[in-house]
């Protein structure tokens, strides 16, 4: 307190001689600022900007809003040095009709600028959303060097994936369709476009970014994945067929793509015309391909049973449609869909031995028994299912 | 300007549910009906009934009782006929509610299986197939009972109380049945 009252009494007397005080405070201005000295520059340049003698002079603007700038970039934490540091240049530029100044104040303000990226990209980095997308959204209105213009088409990817997180959907989705209009390419731009167009029901521009970025990132996993739920939402299993066997053929021990492909054959199962079989057998084999390194997986578990029980049922179904099917063939059937019961039986067993309380698995049982008169066992699954329910 | 920073990349992978529901339907009864409707058809094209039998109208199939076969009977109704006759379901609420006309199929639910021995009563001296659906029924009097072998669906064919009302009937349909003389 005491330093800073001693420098304003000494810039104080250059001022009592108004001829020399310009020159002088300026000067002053400039020794403080080539020792370094900030906080005497900023005092110096401050009593300039009210004096009758420089504040006119296009100079001392310019001059405040370098050193506001210099304050800025020692203490970003500091914002309101940046707005000083603008306010100041483009004040100097508004009373500068010879342009003496305007080119080394608009080079000041391009520095500025970019330190809105820079602060948005450490707020990005850091997990502070909030903060990012408040940096880049002051980014966006400032005008940026053509050079750099892929510093601005990312800048609007990272602003749309703050605003999701930050649950801004809307805002979420104009940036990252004006990254995708100014040519910025990632993966995951695509994905989460995509996730947006889904969530939304625009099927058709989810289609094209589909097939846009498969075209793009042929090799990219997540947007397999993000391709798999997109036919699976718009109920297009056999596309959904394509792109799980495609991702299959890169990773074919992911559980949950197996997981998802079993899913896939199921509905191919219940479509009119298609080989229930070939089906009812690809579903099998990919439960399988999972308990073959994970034998405890429930879901697996759980879906084999399934996949036999449906079958089961299934067969008894399609003969209902027409009612023309023989008894001596139907007694031929009703063989093999015992056996589909009984196939089912260790695979839902266990998935109840792994997960004692989930309800869709002692439903299935419940169902097996049912369907294979197992009074006692009916009886015992019924008395579990009525505890839990209670 | 910073050229190199990290990059934190939200992910939103797989939001498909993988679950896949339990069966196609919700009613586990729904399979066994369905079995049944199908033998039910089956009886009318493998077992003959007198000439003179209710020979004009629809060819009635009845069912004592609430049960849910009747969705499957309806259905069957409605796609199919026996010997060019459409095929109609009557519900009995009671045994007191039989016609004294008869029909020519009376079903009888596991539930309504108490009645068996009234409704014999009540239908004797007309060619109603008496079907039911429990353990035991095809000895005492059943003409045709639904039973398990082994978790496998089938019947039984009560010989004597099928030819006491006058019941013919395909040989090759004893061959996939229970037979009981």
């Amino acid at each position: 307190m005491i330093y800073r009252a001693l420098i304003l009494l000494s810039l104080l007397t250059l001022i009592i001689y108004p001829s020399k005080a310009q020159i002088q405070l300026v000067d002053k201005v400039y020794e403080f600022l080539e020792n370094k000295d900030l906080d005497k520059a900023m005092t110096a340049i401050d009593l300039a900007k009210d004096h009758a003698t420089t504040k006119n002079d296009q100079r001392t603007w310019y001059l405040r809003g370098y050193i506001y700038k210099e304050l800025f970039k020692a203490n970003t934490e500091k914002s309101s040095y940046r707005d000083v540091a603008y306010e100041s240049l483009k004040k100097s530029i508004s009373i500068d009709p010879n342009g003496r100044y305007v080119k080394d104040c608009e080079a000041v303000i391009e520095y500025l600028n970019y330190t809105y990226y820079d602060e948005a990209i450490v707020n990005f980095n850091d997990q502070k959303h909030e903060a990012a997308l408040k940096a880049f959204e002051k980014f966006f209105t400032v005008k940026v060097k053509p050079e750099l213009q892929e510093y601005v088409n990312s800048a609007y990817y990272y602003a749309g994936i703050s605003a999701l997180i930050l649950d801004k959907s809307k805002d979420g989705k104009k940036y990252l369709e004006e990254a995708l209009r100014l040519g910025f390419r990632n993966s995951s731009l695509y994905t989460e476009l995509i996730l947006i167009y889904q969530k939304e029901g625009e099927k058709e521009k989810a289609k094209n970014l589909i097939n846009l970025g498969s075209k793009e990132f042929p090799e990219d996993m997540s947007l397999k994945i993000t391709e798999i739920n997109y036919f699976l939402e718009v109920q297009n299993y056999p596309e959904a067929e394509k792109s799980v066997e495609l991702y299959l053929q890169s990773d074919p021990n992911n559980i949950d793509v197996l997981l998802v492909a079993g899913t896939v054959y199921g509905r191919l199962m219940v479509m009119e015309g298609v080989d229930k079989e070939k089906y009812f057998q690809k579903r099998l084999n990919a439960y399988k391909s999972i308990l073959k390194f994970d034998r405890e997986n429930f879901m697996a578990n759980y879906n084999i049973g399934i996949t036999f029980y449906n079958r089961a049922v299934d067969i008894i179904g399609e003969q209902t449609k027409t009612y023309e099917v023989d008894i001596f063939e139907f007694s031929e059937l009703l063989n093999k869909v015992t056996d589909l019961f009984k196939e089912s039986l260790p695979y839902i067993e266990k998935a109840e031995k792994l997960a004692p309380k989930n309800k869709n698995a002692l439903l299935a049982l419940e169902g097996i028994y049912y369907n294979l008169n197992d009074k006692n066992k009916l009886q015992e699954v019924r008395a579990k299912l009525a505890k839990i329910n209670n | 300007m910073r050229f190199y920073y990290k990059i934190i990349l939200a992910y939103f992978l797989i939001l498909y549910c993988f679950s896949y529901s339990f069966g196609q339907n919700n009613n586990i009864e729904e399979t066994k009906f369905q079995i049944y409707s199908i033998f039910i058809y089956n009886f009318s094209k493998y077992i003959q009934w007198p000439d003179n039998y209710n020979s004009d109208g629809d060819f009635t199939i009845a069912i004592l009782g609430d049960s849910k076969i009747e969705n499957e009977l309806k259905k069957l109704a409605s796609i199919r006929k026996v010997n060019g006759r459409n095929i109609s379901i009557e519900i009995y609420k009671s045994v007191k509610d039989i016609s004294d006309k008869g029909s020519h199929i009376l079903f009888i639910p596991s539930e309504s299986s108490n009645s068996l021995s009234e409704v014999l009563k009540k239908t004797n001296g007309t060619s109603t197939l008496i079907v039911t659906d429990k353990d035991g029924l095809g000895k005492t009097g059943s003409l045709i009972n639904f039973v398990y072998q082994n978790g496998k669906p089938t019947f039984e064919m009560n010989l004597q109380a099928l030819s006491k009302r006058s019941f013919k009937y395909e040989q090759q349909l004893k061959a996939i049945a229970v037979v009981i003389n």
